[in-house]
C-alpha cells in the first residue's frame, strides 16, 4: 500500500515541476504583452524618448539602435577570434595539450560573471584608455561576454561534420586548410550561424556590462564610437527604477524580449536545418 | 623495379604491436590481396604506405617503406607521396559536393584550372570506372545521390584523376551488392594494367577471381605471399592452410 | 599538375590559426591578472582575512572601512536559496521529461525551457520587481517587498532552466539496459528511475547544480532590482542585503579611478570571481576523487 502512495506521490511530483515551468513561460509571455503590448506602436518603436522627466512620454528609437549597434560591435570583434579558436579546438588541436588548456580556459570564461567583465572593461578601455563611457567600451565588454559562446557552438558545429570527409581529403593529399574551405566549413555554417544568433540574443540582454561602460539614460546613440549609447535593457532598467513609466517599462520589456526570442527562434531553426543535413 | 616495399616494417599503437617484422613486395601492374584474420594489422598495413596512420595518436613505426623506390621518411612533401598512392575505404564516402566536384577535389588543388583540362579529366576518371554513361548528364547534381556501389566508383575516380602509381582499397566491396562488386572487381582487373593495386579482403573468393598474388597476414606478421592460385591450393605454411581450408577442397 | 608550394603556405595558416587560439583564450587570465593588479593595495595594506571578514563598508570614510562579509553572506545567500527552490523543481523537470512525459508535452515543453534561458536577467528582474515585490508589500503589509529570498525566488526561475537541460542529459545518456532491467524486474518506473537511474546519473545532475549556483552567485541585474541593496548584514532570508555583484554594479561607476573605494570594488570583483571558480574546481575535484576510488555508479 505504502508503495502504491509513494510512486503516486513521486509522479505528482515530476508532473507538477514540469507543468509549473511551462506555466511560468506562459505567464511570463503572456502578462508581458497584457501590459506592454498596448503601448507598442510606431510612435513607441521610432521616436525618441520626450516628457518631463525624459522618459515618461515619446518612444525608445535610441535605445534601439544603441542596442543594434552594441550586438553588431560584439559580433565585429569575437567573430574571427571565435571562429579561428573553434576551428583549431576541432581541426588541429584536438586532443593535444595546448587544446586541453585552451578548452579549460575558455569554459571557465563561460562561467565568468558579466559584471566581472565590465568591470574589466571599465579600468581597461573606459579610464586606462580613457574611451570614457562609451559604446566602444560596451561593444567590447559584450564581446568578451559571447567569445566563449561562439568559440562552443562552433566547435561543436565543426566536430559534427562527417570525419570521413577529412579522411578521404587526407588520403588525396590536400591541405587542412583547403579541405576547411571546401568542406567542413560549408557543412558546418549553418550551426555555426546559429551559434552567432543565439550569442546575439545573449548580448542584446546583457544590462551589467554595459551599464558601467556604455549606457546611458539618455543618448543619441548615431553609432559614434566614443559617445555613450541607449541601451534597451538599460532603458527598461531606468525606466522602472526610477519609476519613470511603468507601462513603458512593460512595452520596453516587450520589445527586448520579442528581439531575443527572434533570435533564438532563427537559431533553433537553423540547427534543426543543420541536423538535418548531417543525417543525409 | 617493386612499386611497393616494406622492409623490416613494425608498427606500434601505444606499447602494442600491431604489424611485426613485415617484408614484402608489391609489384606493379598487378593486384595484390591480402587477406588474414580481422584486426590483424591489414589497414594498419595500407595506411602506412600513405602516411595516414601516423595522424593517430600513439602510433610508432620501425624500418622502411618504399614506393616507387623512394624511402616514404624521406618525402619532403607528404602531400606528393599521397598523390601518388591513393586510397579508397570501405565505407563509400562521397564528398558534400556535385559529382563533377568530387573527381575534381583533387586536380584542383593541385593548380588545374584550365576549364577544358578539368573536363578532360573528369571524363577520363569516370571513363575508367565506368560511370562516366551512368552520370555525365547530371554532373553537376549533388553526389549524394548516388547509390553505394556507384559512391564508391566514384571514390576510385577521385582518387584517379590525381593520377597515382599506387592505389590501396580497404575491403571496398564489403557493404556492396554482388552487381556492384562485379562491376569494381572488373575495372580494377583493367586498371592493373596501368597500377600497383593492393586489395584487403574478407572475401576469399574476391582474392581468387582478382588478384595475381596474396598475401596472408596473421597476428601482425606475415606469414606467407604467394601468386593467388598456390597459395589457395597448396599453401606452404599450416597457418595458411588452416585459414583458407574448406573453401577449396 | 603541379605540385603547389603549400607546405610553407599551411605552416602561416596554421601559425595564425593556433596564435588566435591561445592569445584569445589568455584573455581570461589577461582579465584576472588586471583586476589582481588594480586591487592589489587592498590586498597589500588591508590583507585578505581583514577585507573578507570585516562587516562594515564605508570605502568614503576617514579611515576607510573596507569589509565586504555582508556581501559575501549576501551573495551566498541569495545563490543557496536559490539552489533550495530550484533543485526539487529543476531535478523533478529532468525527470518528468527523460522518463515520464508523454512525447507531444515533451516536444513543448523543450523549447520552452530553451526560450527561458534567453530571457534577459533585467527582465526577470523587473518582473520580480513590478509583480513579486508588490505583491509581498501589499499582502504582508510591508514597506519594501524587497528582501534576500525575493531575489531567490527569481533567482531560482532563472537557473531551472540549466537544471533541467543538464540534469535531463545526464538522465538520457543512462545506458538503456538497466532501464530493460528494471522493467523486467518488475518494479515501478517510479523506483527504476529514483533508485537506479538517477544515482547513474548522479555526476551530471550534481554538475548541472553546480553550474547553477556558479550562475546564482555572479548574476546581477536580478539582485539588484530584488534584494534590497543595503549594506547591513542580513539576519534572515527575509532580510534586504546587497550581494557582490550589486555592489559593483551601483558602485563603479561613482567611484574616483585609483582611489581606495574604487581598488576596493575590484577586490570585491576578485573575490566574486574566485568563489565562483572554486565552486567550479571544488566539485570537479571532488568527482575526480570520487571516480578514482572506483565507485561503480559515477
Amino acid at each position: 500500500m505504502k508503495k502504491a502512495i509513494r510512486d503516486k506521490l513521486l509522479l505528482g511530483w515530476f508532473w507538477v515541476s514540469g507543468l509549473l515551468i511551462l506555466v511560468i513561460l506562459l505567464a511570463i509571455i503572456i502578462y508581458l504583452i497584457w501590459r506592454g503590448g498596448p503601448f507598442i506602436n510606431s510612435q513607441f518603436i521610432l521616436e525618441s524618448p520626450r516628457g518631463f522627466p525624459l522618459g515618461t512620454e515619446g518612444g525608445i528609437f535610441p535605445a534601439i539602435k544603441g542596442t543594434l549597434w552594441l550586438i553588431l560591435l560584439a559580433l565585429v570583434v569575437s567573430f574571427v577570434p571565435g571562429l579561428l579558436t573553434a576551428i583549431y579546438l576541432s581541426e588541429y588541436g584536438r586532443s593535444g595539450r595546448l587544446a586541453e588548456i585552451i578548452n579549460l580556459l575558455v569554459q571557465s570564461m563561460a562561467g565568468i560573471p558579466s559584471i566581472i567583465i565590465g568591470l574589466f572593461v571599465y579600468a581597461f578601455g573606459v579610464v586606462t584608455l580613457g574611451w570614457g563611457i562609451s559604446l566602444l567600451a560596451g561593444g567590447l565588454a559584450l564581446a568578451i561576454m559571447i567569445f566563449p559562446v561562439i568559440v562552443v557552438s562552433s566547435r561543436d558545429a565543426l566536430l559534427a561534420v562527417d570525419e570521413n570527409y577529412r579522411l578521404v581529403a587526407n588520403s588525396l593529399g590536400v591541405s587542412k586548410s583547403y579541405t576547411l574551405y571546401r568542406v567542413i566549413l560549408p557543412r558546418a555554417a549553418a550551426g555555426i550561424t546559429a551559434g552567432l544568433l543565439l550569442s546575439l540574443g545573449y548580448a542584446a540582454g546583457a544590462t551589467a556590462p554595459i551599464m558601467v561602460t556604455a549606457a546611458a539614460v539618455i543618448a543619441s546613440s548615431s553609432g559614434a564610437l566614443l559617445e555613450p549609447v541607449m541601451a534597451l535593457p538599460y532603458h527598461l532598467y531606468i525606466l522602472f527604477n526610477e519609476h519613470l513609466s511603468l507601462n513603458y517599462a512593460y512595452a520596453t520589456a516587450l520589445v527586448l524580449v520579442s528581439l531575443v526570442l527572434l533570435l533564438n527562434i532563427l537559431a533553433l531553426l537553423l540547427n534543426s536545418l543543420q541536423e538535418r543535413m548531417s543525417k543525409q | 623495379m617493386n612499386a611497393v616495399e616494406l622492409i623490416d616494417f613494425n608498427a606500434y599503437y601505444g606499447s602494442k604491436a600491431v604489424l611485426q617484422n613485415i617484408n614484402v613486395e608489391f609489384s606493379p601492374n598487378s593486384i595484390t590481396a591480402i587477406i588474414g584474420p580481422s584486426g590483424c594489422g591489414k589497414t594498419t598495413l595500407l595506411r602506412s604506405i600513405n602516411r595516414t596512420a601516423e595522424m593517430e595518436r600513439g602510433f610508432k613505426s620501425q624500418g622502411d617503406i618504399r614506393v616507387l623506390g623512394k624511402s616514404i621518411k624521406e618525402v619532403r612533401n607528404v602531400s606528393a607521396l599521397r598523390r601518388q598512392v591513393g586510397m579508397v575505404y570501405q565505407t563509400p564516402v562521397a564528398l558534400p559536393l556535385s559529382i563533377r566536384e568530387n573527381v575534381l577535389f583533387g586536380p584542383r588543388y593541385y593548380g588545374v584550372k584550365n576549364r577544358s583540362d578539368l573536363d578532360a579529366i573528369t571524363e577520363k576518371s569516370l571513363r575508367q570506372v565506368a560511370l562516366w554513361d551512368e552520370v555525365k548528364d547530371r554532373l553537376k547534381r549533388p553526389a549524394a545521390q548516388l547509390s553505394g556501389g556507384q559512391k564508391q566508383r566514384l571514390a576510385i575516380a577521385r582518387a584517379l584523376a590525381v593520377e597515382p602509381r599506387v592505389l590501396l582499397l580497404d575491403e571496398p566491396c564489403s557493404s556492396l551488392d554482388p552487381a556492384s562488386t562485379g562491376l569494381i572487381e572488373d575495372l580494377l582487373t583493367q586498371l592493373a594494367e596501368e597500377l600497383c593495386i593492393i586489395i584487403v579482403t574478407h572475401n576469399l573468393f574476391q582474392a581468387r577471381r582478382i588478384a595475381n598474388e596474396t598475401a596472408f597476414i596473421m597476428d601482425g606478421r606475415l606469414i606467407e605471399k604467394a601468386p593467388t592460385q598456390k597459395l589457395f591450393a597448396s599453401p606452404d605454411k599450416p597457418e595458411t592452410r588452416g585459414f583458407v581450408s574448406g573453401l577449396f577442397g | 599538375m603541379q605540385y603547389p608550394d603549400t607546405e610553407f603556405k599551411e605552416k602561416i595558416i596554421s601559425s595564425i590559426i593556433i596564435s588566435a587560439a591561445t592569445v584569445s583564450s589568455l584573455l581570461l587570465l589577461a582579465m584576472l591578472i588586471f583586476i589582481l593588479r588594480e586591487s592589489w593595495p587592498i590586498w597589500s595594506q588591508i590583507g585578505v582575512s581583514g577585507f573578507l571578514s570585516g562587516s562594515s563598508w564605508k570605502p568614503l570614510n576617514t579611515p576607510p572601512e573596507i569589509g565586504i562579509l555582508s556581501m559575501i553572506v549576501s551573495t551566498m545567500w541569495v545563490a543557496g536559496g536559490a539552489l533550495l527552490i530550484a533543485a526539487p523543481l529543476g531535478f523533478g523537470c529532468a525527470v518528468f521529461l527523460a522518463e515520464f512525459s508523454p512525447r507531444p508535452l515533451a516536444a513543448i515543453l523543450r523549447p520552452v525551457i530553451n526560450m527561458l534561458t534567453g530571457i534577459p536577467s533585467v527582465v526577470y528582474g523587473f518582473l520580480g520587481a513590478a509583480v513579486l515585490v508588490k505583491f509581498f508589500e501589499v499582502k504582508f503589509d510591508l514597506a519594501s517587498g524587497e528582501s534576500l529570498f525575493a531575489a531567490s525566488l527569481i533567482l531560482a526561475i532563472m537557473v531551472i532552466p540549466f537544471i533541467v537541460a543538464n540534469s535531463e542529459a545526464a538522465l538520457r545518456s543512462v545506458a538503456s539496459e538497466y532501464r530493460h532491467a528494471g522493467i523486467a524486474l518488475g518494479v515501478s518506473r517510479q523506483y527504476l528511475t529514483l533508485r537506479i537511474l538517477v544515482p547513474l546519473a548522479r555526476k551530471g545532475m550534481l554538475g548541472a547544480l553546480v553550474l547553477a549556483f556558479g550562475r546564482a552567485m555572479g548574476e546581477t541585474m536580478a539582485v539588484l532590482m530584488l534584494a534590497g541593496n543595503t549594506l547591513r548584514m542580513p539576519g534572515s532570508w527575509f532580510d534586504k542585503g546587497e550581494p557582490l555583484s550589486a555592489l559593483i554594479a551601483l558602485e563603479l561607476g561613482s567611484s574616483t579611478p585609483g582611489s581606495f573605494h574604487y581598488q576596493a570594488l575590484f577586490a570585491a570583483g576578485l573575490v566574486l570571481v574566485l568563489m565562483v571558480i572554486a565552486v567550479n574546481i571544488g566539485i570537479n575535484l571532488l568527482f575526480n576523487r570520487l571516480q578514482k576510488r572506483g565507485d561503480d555508479f559515477i
